[in-house]
């Protein structure tokens, strides 16, 4: 049996919606003591067994991340014709839900394979969870009537002529029949035990500070809100401590980001479209783009919706260019060819070491605009696919003069967010209001990412400061990211800016985050 | 004779605030996953990447939820405890706790005054679960823990839901008195 035994990755090749659902059946029945995970494949049922060409490239790139060499590998898949002749020496289990009973006998062979009777994915699902051990088995039934407990237990005296202890009665039944009862239920049914902290306070040792003292001092403090507990407040910060205590069952992911993000983008429908342009270059573009993105597929990670974030910042190939993106990965191009052609399936998207982030980078070879209406038509694509979408624009305000410029007219028009990254180079910060006053940017929400020099004159120069006012005036926030040479590094290294740097991280956690709330606020 | 004096080392009051404010905080923490563990006969060492707010060494390399208890509650505590885990446990039940993101830590008594007393309140957002049946909670407690006067162990504690405390009784005594 290759793979631990210990250690599953059920992967979904179902078709949707019925797939989220089987997949929500099994997270939630998975044993939080067992190491098991789901994920949904990118193509599904019998065109994942046979995809040729780049296709299947990408599958088995695919395969590689999220398959680990010790993980024992479970398909989840509907039968198709033919789908059996394409299973010779296949290492992972499948559980394969089968039309009619006639048709078990084609896997018959697969030493490998579950069959299972039934045109309902969810029954495939639950299946799996009936028949694999990291799943919860269902409670033995309660007995009806427990034994009695004895009033009077003996146990060893301290004192030869102490009385023998008595049990405290137990507490009464908390709750009616059907109610499920959690661990603090069952304790509130318990009283206090009255111990005589008093008497023990009586004893405590004779206040040695000098009484003219106390009156400065906190009678009651709070560690998470009031006034009072302003020192105490400070160190703690204005993350609420006991909020870990949350995660006792939930794996650690890589990096703590806050889980208000997931669950504002999981409400968000249709996905939203964040658009990222600039008037000038070099103000951060692509990597704010890049870094909301990572944030938002980070906190996606432990759930069926996905990021995207997307190259169409065309005619600069400088800095997608130096991204790890696989040579074989599908292109935005690709895709538009594919959509304006009819084809069923467009090519799948780079998947990137970050959770839950599709990339799509654009044909560095070509400049040329796309028609507004094949835009229109790849963002509902996106969005039928995705829950969260980012576009990396060009440099240019929009209109319609040239490609460049055109690019980003089409994608305002359908952008939720904007979002205009800056430094504190005037020039730069002119830029912002530049673009602000264009017809594209009326009425659209606009946050500004704000790139903070480490040069106090700068910052602090009035002209700065003057701009920065005017900025303010106009859009929701200004989040400010600390100017750092390690956007750079990780650009070179090859690694995300998230894991380069606990600042940087931060900055743009909150970015993200004032972007996510700005969407939830208004729908 | 002319040599200078040692400069004495003393505790500012607020300094002495905090550490106390430190103390009540690392229990209540302590108790809430420690109980939980308890109940859900989780056996292993808190883990420090998960838990760093868990503040009690020693204590939280103990495999036993019930070791770990024992190190700061009340032997009296625990054993009136014993019995309910002991008949939650024979259900089956299951439980993904959620306590939400906020929680506020109210304390008392760090004046000497009174005896030392922590009330946290925090949401529960658990998925309770046996067999095909699941519930979702969504209500506030209250937890309220009496402290020995050197903040040292827990004496006594109880869970009450906050719309009861809340309607019934304000001052947070254990008999609604007052006391």
């Amino acid at each position: 049996m290759p793979g631990s035994p210990n250690r599953y990755l059920f992967i979904s090749l179902l078709p949707e919606p019925a797939s989220t659902h089987a997949m929500e059946l099994l997270l939630d029945a998975i044993d939080p003591a067992a190491d098991a995970s789901v994920v949904a494949a990118p193509v599904r049922g019998l065109d994942f067994f046979a995809a040729r060409g780049d296709v299947a490239r990408q599958l088995d790139a695919w395969w590689e991340r999220h398959v680990a060499a010790d993980a024992r590998a479970v398909i989840l898949v509907m039968d198709e014709p033919g789908l059996e002749s394409h299973l010779a020496g296949l290492d992972p289990e499948l559980v394969v839900g089968l039309a009619r009973e006639a048709d078990r006998g084609r896997y018959a062979r697969q030493r490998l394979a579950h069959a299972v009777v039934t045109e309902d994915p969810l029954e495939v699902a639950a299946y799996a969870i009936d028949t694999f051990a990291c799943f919860r088995r269902a409670a033995a039934p309660e007995p009806e009537a427990p034994a009695p407990a004895p009033e009077l237990i003996f146990m060893p005296r301290v004192q030869p002529h102490a009385p023998a202890r008595t049990a405290p009665p137990l507490p009464p039944e908390p709750v009616a029949t059907g109610t499920l009862t959690d661990p603090f239920t069952e304790l509130s049914a318990v009283a206090a035990l009255g111990v005589p902290v008093d008497g023990e306070h009586e004893r405590r040792p004779v206040e040695r500070r000098p009484a003219e003292r106390r009156s400065n001092e906190l009678s009651r403090a709070s560690l998470f809100a009031g006034a009072e507990a302003t020192r105490a407040l400070a160190r703690v910060g204005d993350v609420p401590r006991l909020s870990l205590f949350r995660r006792i069952f939930v794996r650690p992911r890589r990096m703590a980001i806050p889980r208000e993000i997931g669950d504002l983008v999981l409400g968000l429908h249709p996905a939203p479209l964040v658009v990222v342009p600039a008037r000038k270059g070099g103000v951060g573009k692509t990597v704010t783009a890049g870094a909301v993105a990572q944030v938002v597929g980070y906190a996606l990670g432990d759930t069926t919706g996905s990021a995207a974030i997307v190259d169409q910042n065309i005619g600069n190939p400088d800095q997608w260019g130096r991204l790890d993106i696989p040579t074989s990965a599908g292109t935005v191009r690709q895709l538009m060819a594919a959509l304006s052609s009819g084809l069923e399936l467009p090519p799948t998207p780079a998947w990137a070491k970050t959770p839950a982030l599709g990339v799509y980078p654009e044909d560095r070879s070509s400049a040329d605009a796309y028609p507004p209406g094949l835009i229109q038509r790849f963002v509902q694509h996106l969005r039928e696919r995705h829950v969260f979408l980012v576009v990396d624009l060009p440099n240019r305000l929009p209109d319609y003069t040239t490609a460049e410029a055109a690019i980003c007219a089409a994608y305002l028009e359908l952008a939720d967010l904007v979002i205009l990254p800056t430094t504190d180079d005037p020039s730069a910060l002119l830029g912002v209001l530049e673009y602000l006053e264009t017809p594209s940017m009326q009425g659209k929400r606009v946050i500004v990412s704000y790139i903070v020099s480490s040069d106090r004159q700068l910052r602090r120069h009035r002209v700065v400061q003057e701009l920065l006012d005017e900025i303010r005036r106009r859009v929701i926030a200004i989040e400010t990211v600390p100017k750092s040479e390690k956007a750079t590094l990780a650009i070179v290294k090859g690694v995300s800016i998230l894991d380069i740097s606990p600042k940087l991280r931060d900055a743009y956690i909150r970015v993200a985050r004032t972007a996510v709330r700005a969407l939830a606020a208004t729908g | 004779m002319f040599g200078r004096r040692a400069k004495r080392v003393e505790t500012s009051p607020d300094e002495r605030r905090e550490r106390q404010i430190e103390q009540v905080h690392s229990l209540t923490y302590a108790l809430l996953l420690d109980v939980m563990a308890w109940f859900l006969d989780i056996r292993e060492p808190v883990s420090e990447s998960l838990f760093p707010d868990y503040r009690l060494p020693g204590t939280k390399d103990l495999d036993d939820p019930r070791e770990r208890l024992r190190t700061y509650c009340s032997p009296v505590l625990l054993a009136a405890w014993e019995p309910v885990r002991s008949r939650w446990l024979e259900r089956g039940i299951r439980v993904k706790p959620d306590f939400g993101t906020t929680a506020t830590l109210q304390i008392e008594g760090l004046d000497g005054m009174a005896p030392p007393r922590a009330v946290a309140r925090f949401t529960d957002r658990s998925v309770i679960e046996r067999g095909a049946q699941r519930q979702y909670n969504s209500r506030e407690w209250i937890l309220t823990t009496w402290l020995r006067w050197d903040l040292g162990r827990i004496e006594d504690a109880t869970f009450r839901l906050a719309e009861e405390t809340d309607g019934i009784s304000g001052n947070g005594s254990r008999d609604g008195s007052g006391r």
